[in-house]
């Protein structure tokens, strides 16, 4: 069995997530020069990076740090193949990102932005999306081996204790029901092994739609070309509003719904300011602490995206639920799988994914690879069949080398629980004279 | 991007000026950099009496600027080279372009530059005295340029803009709070002590500080940045100082801001007329692209040009030979690309036909031939070229950012400044001129001198 089989076949091993280094690296280097060695014949792109650099062989691990791409790599297909309706082009564009062939997607009659991807999936490629905020997403392809991977991981929720998928969960996911967002993606095959399938809840039935957050990337260009009228700026923000609202009242609804079934096991999925609204509506129902199914799972994670909740509010939000489960990871869109979180609140590493700290720059290891160490988070994750899938993120970690430490129980790597982005941080402070129409479009579809 | 970050050196000690005298120091540590501690009460001047030098003859600051640039030239103790070689080595510009940049301060300091600068950015005699006027209906009023209290949030891209914000709050006659940029630490320091060596204790050097405490700094700014202390922030580029400066702005409290702008240049098919003249084009093009190895608000990033995709191709070619020869304020190949960029970059040579690219990701320049404008900002020695059918369908790329517009020819000036200036840009050059100019006319759309005074009246 080759290293990369091995590492990917640990996947829901008890003990996968506390492997010793001593273990683990050898395997991952293996496994990466497998890898590296494939995809470069694969894709120019990696071809013509490992030739700039000079990286012809991974002798260790920082080897392949010049080979991880930008966290923006995956959305650098010019716009105005999306505003011009180029289709074909922008299949061309992604077929340079990804290992598959790109020939057998039927273009025909592709209406937009959503079309497209579905195109995409009825042909094999499961590419995911990022959310973006700036009016450009990214898009990331996969296999239908690595959804499988993907859907493996997920039967083990709440790992170290896994709770076993056996279709009796209330599902409560607090967003869109489909889209092309890993989220959902998940969300998705989570509801189909653990979810009762009378009892499935989202906010709201419609897919997620990429046009409308592409449509914010239009209308900036209308606004830095000098084409949007006044009003068609105050729709587009008022549209923001008024979907805001709706979406409030069919939240309410479903804390409503969730308050009622507290009694049985649910998995209620959502974000830690979201969690935050179910608690505060559910004491004001008289909702008594610890009053929940010990079998419900709680599924959160990620940054609090600038809302302010108070320190401790997890703790309070857990002294709140009582003895649930919880899955939470350290993740991203474009990342196979999340590092799971432990007992204790850090996060362990997935054996396929090799962690990097790289310095403010994203250029260089801050320092070997040995006791805690902060900055710059990038991996690569080897489970990819669709892409070279080595990144350098915007967030600022401690990723933890020691084997063992006195805060958490379980050994292995793992990223510490606080957690920033660079760009919340504060900007260096470097001023020049030079500066792009950004400046000077402002609110709510502003960068 | 700086090394400074990632030296093993130890930290760099960056002094401050207060009020004309040097403070060194290192208890604020920023990183790679520390500084003396901030007593914001030492940054004021406090309105109940007249600033240092608001009474002095404007000869006598023109005398003091002239000696100055002579010592800057002279630079006997040596503070000026030390500054160059420090952001030299910080690496965010090429050391000749640094080096070439600092030989070229004591030029801004020429007595004839200073009189043309007064003369064309505010007349002459308001800076001293008074001048009469009567208005149709017989009553007379006196006016004049009286001397501002002003905060400068400096850009550090060219030492270039430290040199003319002293000169210009020097010929104001008012006070001069600057604050130094974390890409430019030494430049204006070392400007304001040569000119304390020139003339210790003179009026203008009492009327500068000169300090770095990190943009946005509310223990700092909420403060000291109030009508109580200062009339107007001067403010050069960078979103970063324009969003963190604009809260503070109020009735009392007056915004001068030197946009963030972005440039762009316009060819017609004259350039075609033979291989010489397409040559020249590509040499003129380049040079204006490349100003400040393309750091500068002045740098062009778009050319549109009248051509066809062959045509094109073959300007592009030479164009980017071209943006590989080392000029006055440009490197042959040292322009460091961002990451980001250079994998939009590659993501477009993949793109071919639709995308045509010439030219390494290595800091001699790269040039992308397309029908649309890439969506992502070039830099770093980065020109996109893109096809158009007639010059006047490129003016809809011409916006509110777009500061300067080089032309060639020369005589299509005059058919598309109109059209360009109500669209938002600025100032429209004969290509290849882009580089130079800037003191006695028009800046960033007004008189900048002008602006930095208080106009006071006296009226019968």
């Amino acid at each position: 069995m080759s290293a990369r089989a091995t590492l990917l076949g640990m996947v829901g091993h008890r003990d996968s997530f506390t492997l010793p280094q001593s273990e683990l690296v050898p395997l991952q280097l293996e496994a990466a020069r497998e890898l590296f060695a494939e995809r470069r014949e694969q894709l120019p792109i990696l071809d013509r990076r490992a030739r700039e650099t000079g990286v012809d062989r991974i002798d260790t691990l920082n080897d392949l740090i010049p080979l991880l791409f930008s966290h923006t790599a995956f959305k650098s297909y010019p716009n105005a193949f999306v505003q011009n309706g180029q289709w074909d082009r922008m299949t061309k564009w992604l077929g340079t990102m990804t290992t598959r062939p790109m020939d057998g997607v039927d273009l025909d009659g592709v209406a937009d932005i959503d079309d497209w991807v579905s195109r995409l999936w009825a042909a094999g490629h499961l590419v995911n999306t990022t959310s973006g905020t700036s009016g450009k997403v990214s898009f990331l392809n996969r296999s239908r081996a690595d959804d499988a991977l993907l859907q493996h991981y997920l039967q083990h929720l709440c790992w170290p204790e896994p709770v076993k998928p056996e279709g009796k969960h209330h599902i409560f996911f607090m967003g869109p029901r489909t889209g092309p967002y890993l989220m959902l993606i998940a969300a998705n095959h989570v509801a189909k092994l653990y979810g009762r399938p009378d009892s499935l809840h989202y906010l709201s039935n419609d897919a997620l739609r990429l046009t409308d957050i592409m449509r914010m990337a239009e209308t900036r260009l209308k606004m830095a070309e000098g084409r949007a009228s006044p009003s068609e700026i105050a729709a587009l923000e008022e549209s923001g509003r008024a979907k805001s609202a709706e979406m409030a009242g069919r939240f309410s609804d479903m804390i409503g719904k969730i308050i009622a079934l507290r009694h049985e096991p649910m998995i209620i999925t959502g974000g830690w300011t979201q969690m935050w609204e179910v608690m505060n509506m559910a004491r004001a129902a008289g909702v008594p602490n610890a009053d929940f199914h010990p079998d419900t799972i709680i599924q959160s994670g990620g940054g609090l995206k600038g809302a302010k909740l108070p320190a401790d509010y997890r703790e309070q939000l857990f002294e709140f639920f009582g003895p649930v489960r919880t899955q939470q990871g350290y993740g991203m869109s474009e990342m196979s799988v999340g590092f799971p979180m432990d007992e204790d609140g850090y996060y362990h590493q997935v054996p396929w994914i090799i962690p990097f700290v790289l310095d403010r720059d994203g250029v260089k290891p801050v320092g070997p690879r040995e006791g805690m160490v902060e900055g710059r988070y990038a991996y690569l994750d080897l489970s990819n069949e669709a892409r070279w899938n080595g990144l350098i993120t915007g967030d600022r970690v401690t990723l933890d080398f020691r084997e063992t430490r006195p805060e958490t129980r379980l050994p292995g790597l793992v990223i510490h629980p606080e957690i920033s982005r660079y760009a919340d941080i504060g900007e260096e402070d470097k001023i020049g004279c030079a500066g792009t129409i950004d400046a000077y479009i402002s609110g709510e579809i502003g960068a | 991007m700086t090394d400074l970050a990632n030296m093993a050196t130890p930290t760099i000690a960056v002094p401050h000026i207060i009020k004309g005298q040097m403070v060194a120091g290192d208890t604020a540590r920023y990183g790679a950099f520390a500084t003396p501690a901030l007593n914001i009460d030492t940054l004021v001047w406090p309105r109940s009496d007249p600033g240092p030098a608001f009474a002095t003859p404007i000869a006598e600051i023109m005398d003091l600027l002239v000696a100055t640039g002579e010592r800057i030239k002279a630079d006997p103790s040596g503070v000026m080279g030390a500054a160059a070689e420090t952001m030299a080595a910080a690496g965010d510009l090429d050391r000749g372009v640094v080096l070439r940049a600092y030989q070229q301060l004591p030029h801004l300091f020429g007595r004839v530059w200073l009189e043309f600068l007064v003369e064309g950015e505010l007349g002459a005699n308001v800076l001293d005295g008074w001048q009469q006027v009567t208005d149709p209906g017989g009553r007379s009023a006196q006016f004049r340029a009286f001397p501002p209290r002003l905060v400068h949030v400096l850009a550090g891209n060219a030492p270039g803009v430290a040199a003319i914000s002293i000169i210009r709050g020097a010929l104001t006659k008012g006070v001069n709070l600057l604050k130094l940029p974390s890409n430019d630490l030494f430049t204006a320091t070392a400007i304001l002590r040569t000119m304390a060596d020139v003339a210790p204790d003179h009026p203008v050097v009492r009327s500068f500080s000169a300090v770095y405490w990190k943009g946005g700094d509310e223990t700092v700014e909420k403060y000291l940045l109030r009508p109580m202390f200062f009339d107007k922030l001067v403010a050069w580029g960078g979103e970063g100082s324009l969003r963190s400066a604009k809260k503070y702005i109020r009735p009392g409290f007056e915004l001068v801001a030197f946009d963030p702008k972005t440039s762009i240049s316009m060819i017609g098919r004259e350039a075609f007329a033979s291989p010489e003249i397409l040559a020249e084009v590509a040499d003129a093009a380049a040079a204006d692209s490349c100003i400040y190895d393309q750091s500068a608000c002045t740098s062009s990033r778009f050319q549109y040009i009248e051509a066809t995709m062959e045509e094109a191709e073959a300007y592009c070619a030479l164009l980017q030979k071209a943006m590989g020869r080392e000029r006055q304020t440009a490197s042959s190949g040292g322009a460091r690309m961002p990451p980001a960029l250079r994998e939009d970059i590659d993501s477009l040579r993949s793109l071919d036909p639709y995308y045509k690219v010439w030219g390494a990701s290595d800091g001699t320049g790269v040039v992308i031939l397309s029908e649309d404008p890439v969506d992502f900002h070039p830099e770093a020695k980065t020109v996109n070229v893109v096809v158009v059918d007639r010059l006047e369908d490129a003016v809809r790329f011409a916006g509110v950012a777009t500061q300067t517009v080089g032309i060639f020819p020369a005589a299509r000036k005059r058919e598309l400044r109109d059209r360009l200036a109500s669209a938002g840009a600025q100032r429209i050059v004969t290509l290849g001129s882009a580089l130079g100019g800037g003191v006695g006319i028009p800046h960033d759309g007004f008189f900048p001198l002008h602006r930095l005074v208080r106009w006071i009246t006296d009226e019968c």
